[in-house]
């Protein structure tokens, strides 16, 4: 030891000493004098197949662990707007609207002419969603969807492009373009999000409609709310036990009119934004079926239960719905076709999770529910009974 | 050697047993024809064979199936996605021929579009490609 420091002491850097020794010693090689060669070609081929199969193992779980973060995420977003629908009713004593419009003017045309777009029922709620400067924002004697040039309108626009990290499923992929569509009436930068209320089994729309087969023929299957008496017409589908929502166009119910009982009854489902701008579902401003409603999804339609995925399921006022029940193979793989050939709008509760959709209860509680709940053609299956808030045991022959 | 082979004849079997068992799954591709007594196809709207898991239906997962009837009267049942067949188990078939989308009224017999009245009643647990459904046209009244 003494021996071998002297060097380091008379000038040379210990290291230095080191390598010198070496050199003298052993072949410079790195893997000490056993390893006489480098690693042949097979060696190294095998220990990167080998560390590529690990990789290959954990990846997945990796992802998994990554949606599952995701998942919980989305879960936890819905109950925050489930009790803030709560804490809303606690101040109004009742739900807040779905969707508000004029009633004179739009009632009848609530599907395709719909000009101007009255505060939803997020909008209403943003105040509970600790929103208050998005809601202060907001000019409420325009239009939300106003499109014009002065302050007022600009502020609307302004205000629905904000994007509120609470109103989004971080597993969805497509809700960070904003909508931009049916130009003029819906204007552009609209904020997307992912939860919408129920509105019940009933189309939402005025004109042309009529009953389900099987069901009181002098009650149509779609809702426009309120007629401008402040009543609701005899055949409007707001009158059916069976199929009637909590949060429909113009008209809310009292959580004491949830007479099913407020666990068993769908308050908010989870949806997903449009693939593409022109693509109006999942919007959080727009109070509409398919933008902030979910509208027609159980029995006696074709969009019946979560992530239903026939060619013409969800019908939406939208630029990128077919007329056809040949949907683009792209929406059709991504189960998100969409119709507009329809009078009426209908959309249902849709996810990126695998195998169901987050859905929040009246009474605030959330549940995943899965793709597999028993659905049926006719009315009278649990997933019927999950979304009217008045059909306690009622049952159609 | 002949621990070998033997060990070979183990794997194939096991392979055997999983592309069998494991393959065994709980849908099964079901498509047919429907028309009218006469032989001609329905007409209308919504031209539409719908499978309601009967009441006792042993269905691993009870779901109703629907089938859009086209042009020649040809259908293909599906329950959520299109090509993903229907669940194994009991069900009643009715048929929706409507005027249209929106105005629901039925142009068939009233029996046909019941679970309770359809004469159709079948057990489905393997693929078919040929079955034949028989409706009638509303009676108008006289």
């Amino acid at each position: 030891m003494q021996l071998r420091r002297q060097p380091s002491a008379s000038g040379f850097s210990f290291v230095g000493a080191a390598s010198r020794a070496a050199q003298r010693n052993r072949p410079p090689r790195l893997g000490g004098p056993t390893s006489l060669h480098g690693f042949t070609l097979v060696e190294l081929l095998v220990v990167i197949a080998i560390i590529g199969i690990l990789v290959a193992l954990l990846l997945p779980a990796i992802q998994a662990a990554r949606e599952a973060a995701r998942r919980a995420q989305c879960q936890s977003n819905i109950k925050n707007v489930a009790l803030a629908v709560l804490n809303y009713e606690n101040q109004k004593k009742r739900l807040p609207e779905g969707m508000t419009f004029d009633i004179k003017l739009y009632r009848d045309h609530v599907h395709d002419r719909l000009a101007a777009y009255g505060p939803n029922w997020i909008i209403k709620i943003l105040p509970q969603l600790e929103e208050q400067g998005t809601y202060d924002y907001f000019d409420f004697k325009l239009p939300i969807n106003a499109t014009g040039s002065t302050p007022g309108d600009l502020r609307n626009r302004e205000a629905r492009g904000k994007i509120i990290p609470v109103l989004l499923c971080p597993s969805d992929s497509f809700n960070k373009i904003p909508y931009t569509g049916k130009l003029p009436l819906h204007g552009d930068n609209w904020a997307r999000g992912n939860y919408a209320a129920n509105s019940g089994n009933l189309f939402i729309g005025g004109g042309g409609c009529s009953a389900r087969s099987g069901e009181d023929p002098k009650i149509y299957a779609c809702t426009a709310g309120p007629d401008e008496n402040g009543t609701l017409p005899a055949e409007d589908g707001w009158n059916s036990k069976l199929r009637r929502g909590v949060m429909g166009p113009n008209i809310s119910v009292k959580l004491s009119q949830i007479t099913d009982g407020t666990s068993k009854t769908i308050m908010v489902g989870e949806i997903r934004a449009g693939m593409t701008e022109k693509d109006a579902r999942g919007v959080w401003a727009m109070g509409h079926a398919g933008p902030s409603l979910l509208a027609m999804y159980g029995s006696g339609g074709d969009d019946n239960g979560p992530n239903a995925c026939g060619p013409t399921t969800d019908d939406v006022y939208s630029d990128i719905c077919t007329t056809t029940s040949a949907p683009p193979p792209q929406a059709q793989a991504e189960c998100m076709t969409c119709y507009s050939g329809g009078l009426a709008d209908q959309n249902t509760v849709r996810s990126a999770h695998e195998g169901g959709a987050m859905i929040a209860m009246c009474d605030g509680s959330v549940t995943f529910l899965i793709d597999d709940v028993e659905t049926r053609g006719i009315f009278g299956c649990v997933w019927d009974y999950m979304i009217g808030s008045e059909d306690a045991e009622q049952r159609l022959q | 050697m002949k621990f070998q082979s033997r060990a070979w004849h183990w794997l194939t079997f096991a392979i055997l047993v999983c592309v069998v068992g494991c393959n065994r799954r709980d849908t099964v591709q079901v498509s047919g024809k429907v028309l009218f007594k006469d032989g001609s196809v329905p007409n209308g709207g919504v031209r539409e064979v719908q499978f309601l898991p009967a009441d006792d239906s042993t269905a691993k997962v009870r779901k109703g199936a629907a089938g859009n009837i086209g042009d020649d009267g040809a259908f293909v049942a599906f329950t959520r996605k299109p090509g993903d067949g229907v669940f194994r188990g009991k069900y009643d078939v009715v048929f929706n021929i409507w005027k249209s989308a929106m105005q629901p009224q039925s142009l068939i017999d009233p029996k046909y579009t019941r679970p309770t009245s359809t004469p159709y009643h079948i057990t489905i647990d393997h693929n078919v490609d040929d079955l034949k459904f028989e409706i009638e046209p509303l009676k108008t009244q006289k």
